[in-house]
């Protein structure tokens, strides 16, 4: 028996009737993510001493104002909350705390005075807590050491996401949570790895520290700074994709970049398998036909880009070494991007277009539509033709033996709806900004499946700067990185009058 | 601890909702995917669609690490069955839910035993002994031992000649100083309170009383109920419930059996001696009721298959005058109503089969408690800890919530009716009667 | 394939062959009148289609045994609109109008499709002849090719419902309470009536016998081909006005109209939803634009109302008339044209897109599941116009809409791997699959696919042939398991 040490049930079906919508709940986690979010703030206050970059004490007050925004949610706004959680709250849990969290997140941008206005301070904070790594801060160089430590740490925690945070902290939090847990992962059915769900949260955070601190090390080992590393570390793992400093990630050594590069393709992965991977149970991974596909479309696309390249003359291994770091960086939608060979192929621009829409794993940090769910509708469609064949056909469509449902097929079906009417809206209010249209169709795509930086397309957007654009172009872009990154039916679903009839 | 549940509906649910609640590891494997789902998202576990018996499915849930292996299908063959290929499996104890009670015998048992079936239960037998004990005492709807009988909780509905009735708490602990009896909460109209100082009583309160063992008659004496010894009763339903019931009160009491089936009928004349006599005829038949004079037994019983006919007809029973009534109420939603509307006691078999697994799973680890029909309250029984806040001032000081009451103290073999001024020392055993929203604020008070 | 297999194909493919030939006849008027000089290719062109036909009618009359495989109607709707264009290019390549067969073809499948798309950059030195087999290629490819069939000769020896879906898989089938056959020829009816109506109407303001037929066949059919280099940007504003009130009619489905003029409006106000949508969906945007093109290009009201209305018609209905230059327009305008073919018009009319319907159920089922997260238990079946739509039907609407996704996708990918542009490409691939007919860039506007590269010709035709036919036909040919016995 662990934290709770009063043995006590309650057989008789809670009284589900009239029961009051559970605002303090919501108040109370929310608030509770800021103090640890106000906490973490340490970290960077101790960077901004080591380096002595003069901006401790603006670090130190952001830290306080956090709290104090936290302590309010939590406290006074969150009082005398109960632990009784509905669905109609689950999703505005996940809803709230990832509007709030990252908008207290930008104070500190503010108070330094890196940035200047709080539409960037807020664009830079949601691009972190999404792990979307679009950013408007230009000459790193120049930007305090405490904010970017602050920066990458808050790609690491929204890389496994807020939500995981608070399952993992809050034993109390049981009943209740596994609707959390599937908002967070947007819907995509998960396997728990244990039957608790605050100790299996807690072996996926493992197993991202130790992603994390292995990939730390390795960079350490092969010769970095230790802030390069620490970056560069966190940022790839939670396939934010921050830049780390003006160099780029190619101020990094080759080896180091090829560790890069696996632990990107690696964090791509579901975390459970890893888990089972890291356990011994080896063969699951590879059993799983999700990871099988992810592993075929990574290889078809490197062969098919590397082909490309050396057939327009480029070096062999300067082309090996692009396309794998490029595609890795894409399919896990890490977004961490370097300069490419001359004579850049239009069938590597598609194939990266194709890669942002598609995504990676689900369970995994990575954002897109999720292979698992192409998989399930391509399984689906090709049924349904075989159907039209033989009108009698019973189907069932299956991943890894399981059967899955028609229901959850329609609602993998509206998921791609929605998100294709998203990119759709969200480039055209981007045209309006004054982007062109391939322009603003690779952004929008590109920051709802939190990719970040505008992938190539072509002549187009190389250098698509992000700092440039409109307020209005960075606060859509701003709901697409959030919509991507949390369930959409979430946001959809707080704001839909559906949902507030009873 | 590690428990596996298989299951098919209600039964596994509750007992796997009401085990997540004491922080058991739980995995449920049922073939309802779909009802599977919901119960994901109403409690911390982990489910598996799947049949129970697959050696496939039984490693998926990860059976070679689990303490205990429950089987509460519905069908007795699947859950021994299963229960043998978890214990092949490696799983520590198994249990298994069984209907035929030829199975109970220590010599089957002991077969059964080496099969790989550690313990079976049934729930019917479970309810059959319910109902005995609840006629054997007379004057509560229900009632449950704490510290091996040293304190016993009644739950009593007040009666209009009680002597509590029109009075207020404080009334009560002033002229009742020297009996060890505290009442610890009150439902009425659905709604749970804890009685403080001027809380007044009601006739047709259902009131939670502690005691001390064997103080029946003084109970029986506050709130109004004359002590009336049941000698004879009507069971209607003549299922497995009614048949144990039967077998288990002949030997005291005269019993007349009503059974809507004849073939039943027949069988149920082999199954039980001549001294039950068993009606062919349908419970909902005033006419037949009265002509077989069944409203004069002490007691009627309806055991049914049917919620229904069982609610109604104890209604009807009491309305003819019965003193006691007993339905048997397979939905577990109805509790609340049937006991509003005037039934003294509710059996259901969900409820006291999961009670029961539950009582012997944690047995050992020295703390009991009871669930409550009727409402979301827990009596729970809480050991003091050394150097915990409890131990430093006297009851009246410790800032006990409003919603919750200390309904008496064990100390050694010696009970205490515990008074603001009493001082809780270390390995006390403290009953506690307390809504759930305050449950943490209480144990913190004895950690 | 076996034998009664080919014969079951054969038979249905001679009859729009001589349909064609007869159709080719039809161009000799304008080519005797105008004296092009092409009365000779036509002819010859004409005869051999038609000749071609016969024969093989003659040969597969006696095999009239019934065929209930379930794969016939796919195999036949799409080898008869692949047939059909294929013959279609004969007046171009006897003319010697294009330079190579693919964009014969080209021309052909766009006519046919009525996607509008078109490879000549100059059409106003094109002979009459050739015009006008554009024109009436659209106007029979608008209504459908094998329901035109069908609505002329009833029986194929195929179940003739199959046939009515594999063609257009969209139709709303709400309101099919009378045998199909009947209603193919109420809306043939209404189309042929239409048609006239709206000759008579432009001639009434002014325009002449030639042009109204020309323009009223390829707008009415949701087509957008041309007599003039700039499309219909020349004629008075009057006539563009009515243009686009013929270009709304081929929007609406046509059922609908028929039991709007045979007056059963009581029938007609249960099924409003598609068009409510379809209505309002154009106002909206018609007001957007109209405001930009104000406010934003500085165009005068009067002018921006006239080229608002017309061209925002054009785009929704997938006509692709063009009435002002809008490679020029602002971006976000011509965002909207890229992306609002795809949506189209309402089932059961000429448009190509998704059509509205779709669009209206897949909208009402991200609403139901909204709803079944907050109610898990509700019954509540996605209801269009209060009836509720099986659950078959929601599929077929989603996989369409996937598909439509995928092979938006593909075609964007095979188009930039033929070296065109991102920007055309994106414009191309809306414009052929949802047969608009205009791109972007180069390809938009007043401008033509001429400088497309070969391949990129033969992607877009395939796009046409897909998009017009909704995909699913088409695709299911490409399963192996398809031609398994």
């Amino acid at each position: 028996m662990t934290t709770h040490n009063h043995p006590y049930w309650n057989f008789v079906p809670s009284m589900k009737h009239i029961r009051k919508f559970n605002f303090r709940l919501i108040a109370h986690l929310a608030g509770m993510l800021m103090v640890v979010m106000a906490s973490a703030m340490l970290l960077p206050i101790i960077a901004s001493i080591y380096y002595g970059d003069g901006e401790q004490f603006d670090l130190i007050l952001s830290s306080a104002l956090m709290m104090a925004i936290g302590l309010f949610f939590r406290n006074i706004l969150g009082r005398g909350a109960s632990y009784e959680l509905h669905e109609k709250e689950s999703f505005w849990i996940v809803a709230i705390s990832w509007i709030t969290v990252p908008l207290t997140g930008s104070i500190p941008y503010l108070l330094t005075g890196t940035l200047k206005s709080f539409t960037d301070a807020a664009f830079e904070s949601f691009s972190g807590f999404t792990t979307t790594g679009a950013s408007v801060l230009c000459q790193l160089n120049t930007v305090p050491r405490g904010l970017l430590v602050w920066r990458s740490l808050t790609q690491w925690i929204g890389g496994l996401g807020l939500i995981m945070f608070v399952i993992a902290l809050l034993r109390k939090l049981n009943v209740g949570s596994a609707q959390l847990y599937d908002a967070e992962f947007s819907g995509t059915v998960q396997r728990k790895l244990h039957p608790r769900i605050s100790t299996s949260v807690t072996f996926m955070w493992l197993v991202y520290l130790g992603m994390t601190l292995t990939l730390f090390l390795l960079l350490i080992l092969s010769g970095n700074e230790f802030l390069i590393a620490f970056n560069t570390a966190l940022s790839v793992v939670s396939t934010g994709g921050f830049q780390i400093s003006d160099a780029g990630i190619e101020g990094l050594s080759a080896t180091s970049m090829w560790f890069v590069t696996i632990f990107m393709f690696f964090s791509g992965v579901n975390i459970a398998l890893l888990f089972r991977f890291i356990t011994g149970h080896g063969r699951d991974l590879f059993r799983s036909e999700e990871f099988r596909l992810y592993l075929l479309v990574f290889l078809i696309s490197f062969l098919l880009s590397s082909l490309s390249f050396i057939l327009r003359g480029n070096p062999v291994k300067e082309s090996l070494g692009f396309s794998a770091f490029h595609l890795a960086s894409t399919i896990s939608t890490c977004g961490l991007t370097i300069t490419p060979p001359q004579h850049w192929p239009l069938l590597v621009s598609a194939i990266t277009f194709i890669l942002i829409i598609v995504g990676a794993m689900s369970g995994s940090t990575g954002g897109g539509l999720k292979l698992k769910r192409i998989m399930l509708l391509i399984r689906y469609v090709r049924n349904y033709f075989i159907r039209m064949i033989h009108p009698n056909f019973v189907f069932t469509v299956r991943i890894d033996k399981h059967i899955i449902s028609d229901e959850y097929i329609n609602k993998i079906f509206a998921f791609v709806f929605m998100y294709i009417f998203f990119i759709v809206g969200g480039a055209f209010i981007l045209t309006l900004c004054g982007l062109t249209i391939p322009q603003a169709v690779c952004m929008a795509a590109a920051n709802i499946s939190n990719l970040g930086p505008t992938p190539l397309l072509g002549e187009v957007g190389a250098h698509l700067s992000y700092v440039t654009l409109p307020i209005a172009a960075k606060w859509t872009l701003m709901v697409l990185m959030l919509v991507g990154r949390v369930e959409i039916f979430a946001i959809m679903a707080i704001v839909s009058p559906a949902y507030w009839r009873r | 601890m590690n428990i596996i549940i298989a299951g098919d509906g209600e039964v596994g649910f509750y007992l796997a909702r009401s085990l997540t609640a004491l922080n058991f590891n739980i995995t449920v494997v049922d073939p309802h995917s779909a009802l599977l789902k919901k119960l994901e998202s109403n409690a911390d576990l982990l489910t598996i669609a799947g049949d129970s018996t697959s050696p496939e499915v039984l490693k998926e849930a990860n059976v070679s690490d689990c303490d205990l292996f429950l089987a509460v299908l519905h069908d007795e063959s699947i859950n021994l069955i299963s229960c043998m290929v978890a214990k092949k499996l490696k799983a520590r104890r198994t249990v298994a839910r069984v209907v035929n009670t030829e199975f109970l015998n220590e010599k089957n048992k002991e077969m059964f035993k080496q099969l790989g079936v550690d313990e079976m239960v049934c729930p019917e037998r479970i309810a059959a002994k319910e109902i005995t004990n609840l006629l054997n005492n007379n004057v509560a709807t229900e009632f449950f031992d704490f510290s091996g009988g040293l304190l016993t909780m009644y739950l009593v509905r007040l009666e209009p000649e009680s002597l509590v009735v029109g009075k207020s708490m404080l009334d009560l602990v002033r002229s009742y100083n020297n009996v060890f009896v505290r009442i610890v909460a009150v439902l009425r109209h659905s709604q749970t309170f804890i009685p403080h100082a001027d809380f007044v009583f009601e006739a047709g309160d259902l009131c939670y009383i502690i005691s001390k063992a064997r103080q029946q008659d003084v109970i029986a004496k506050l709130v109004g109920k004359t002590d009336v010894t049941v000698n004879s009763v009507a069971i209607v339903g003549g299922g497995r419930v009614g048949r144990s019931a039967a077998k288990q009160l002949g030997d005291h009491m005269d019993i007349t059996l009503v059974e809507s089936d004849i073939e039943r009928c027949r069988e149920l004349t082999s199954l039980l001696d001549n001294k039950t006599t068993i009606i062919n005829g349908d419970a909902t038949d005033i006419d037949l009721m009265t002509e077989e004079r069944i409203w004069e037994n002490d007691a009627f019983v309806a055991v049914t298959n049917s919620t229904e006919t069982n609610v109604l007809s104890c209604l009807h029973a009491r309305r003819q005058g019965v003193k006691r009534t007993i339905a048997l109420v397979e939905n577990t939603g109805f509790i609340t109503i049937s006991q509003d509307i005037g039934i003294d006691t509710i059996i259901n078999k969900k409820l006291i089969t999961a009670s029961y697994i539950a009582r012997f799973i944690v047995k050992g680890d020295a703390v009991s408690s009871k669930w409550l029909s009727g409402t979301n309250a827990e009596l729970i029984e809480f050991i003091v800890k050394p150097h915990s806040t409890a131990t430093r001032k006297p009851i009246g000081e410790l800032a006990l919530p409003s919603d919750s009451t200390i309904g008496g103290v064990i100390r050694g073999i010696e009970t205490i009716l515990p008074t603001r001024d009493t001082q809780l020392q270390a390995d006390d055993r403290v009953v506690v009667f307390a809504l759930p929203h305050v449950m943490n604020k209480v144990s913190k008070l004895f950690n | 394939m076996t034998q009664s297999t080919i014969n079951a194909l054969l038979r249905p493919l001679s009859i729009p062959l001589m349909a064609e030939g007869a159709l080719m006849l039809l161009c000799l008027i304008p080519a005797i009148h105008f004296h092009d000089g092409t009365t000779i290719p036509i002819l010859i062109s004409s005869l051999f289609t038609f000749i071609l036909g016969l024969l093989i009618y003659l040969t597969f009359d006696r095999n009239r045994e019934h065929i209930s495989d379930r794969r016939i109607p796919y195999l036949i709707v799409t080898s008869v609109w692949i047939v059909f264009s294929l013959f279609g290019t004969l007046p171009f390549l006897t003319t010697g109008v294009v330079h190579g067969f693919i964009e014969a073809l080209f021309e052909s499948m766009s006519g046919l499709t009525s996607t509008g798309a078109t490879i000549f950059s100059e059409v106003e030195h094109l002979p009459a002849s050739i015009l006008f087999w554009r024109s009436i290629s659209q106007w029979v490819g608008g209504f459908g090719i094998v329901l035109m069939v069908l609505a002329i000769i009833p029986s194929l020896g195929i179940n003739r419902y199959s046939l009515y879906t594999a063609e257009a898989s969209g139709a709303d089938n709400q309101g099919l309470s009378v045998p199909v056959n009947i209603t193919i020829r109420r809306t043939l009816t209404v189309y042929i009536s239409l048609t006239l109506v709206f000759i008579l109407l432009q001639m009434a303001s002014g325009m002449h016998l030639w042009d109204a037929v020309n323009l009223t066949f390829t707008n009415i059919s949701s087509g957008g081909f041309s007599i003039y280099n700039d499309s219909i940007a020349s004629i008075t504003s009057q006539q563009q006005y009515i243009l686009a009130l013929t270009m709304f009619f081929s929007g609406i489905n046509f059922s609908l109209l028929y039991q709007f003029f045979t007056f059963k409006y009581k029938k007609l106000r249960q099924r409003l939803e598609q068009f409510t949508f379809y209505s309002v969906m154009i106002v909206v945007v018609i007001l957007f634009v109209v405001l930009s093109l104000h406010f934003h290009s500085y165009y005068d009201w009067e002018t921006a109302l006239r080229i608002g209305v017309v061209q925002t018609t054009s785009v929704i209905t997938t006509t692709g008339s063009v009435v002002d230059d809008t490679t020029l327009w602002w971006t976000p305008i011509t965002f909207l044209f890229v992306f609002l073919p795809l949506v189209g018009g309402m089932a059961g009319s000429t448009t190509g897109g998704l059509k509205a319907m779709r669009i209206i159920i897949l909208l009402r089922n991200v609403r139901n599941n909204l709803r079944n997260r907050l109610h898990p238990h509700v019954v509540n079946p996605l209801r269009l116009n209060g009836r509720p739509v099986a659950p078959q039907m929601v599929n077929n609407v989603m996989v369409i809409f996937f598909i439509y996704i995928v092979t938006f996708f593909v075609g964007l990918l095979l188009l930039m791997l033929c070296g065109v542009d991102a920007h055309q490409s994106m414009g191309a691939v809306a414009g052929c699959l949802s047969s608009y007919g205009p791109g972007l860039g180069a390809s938009g506007g007043f401008g033509s696919y001429a400088a497309f590269p070969i391949m990129a010709k033969w992607v877009c035709v395939i796009l046409m042939l897909m998009g017009r036919l909704e995909c699913l036909t088409v695709l299911v040919l490409l399963f192996p398991r398809f031609w398994k016995k």
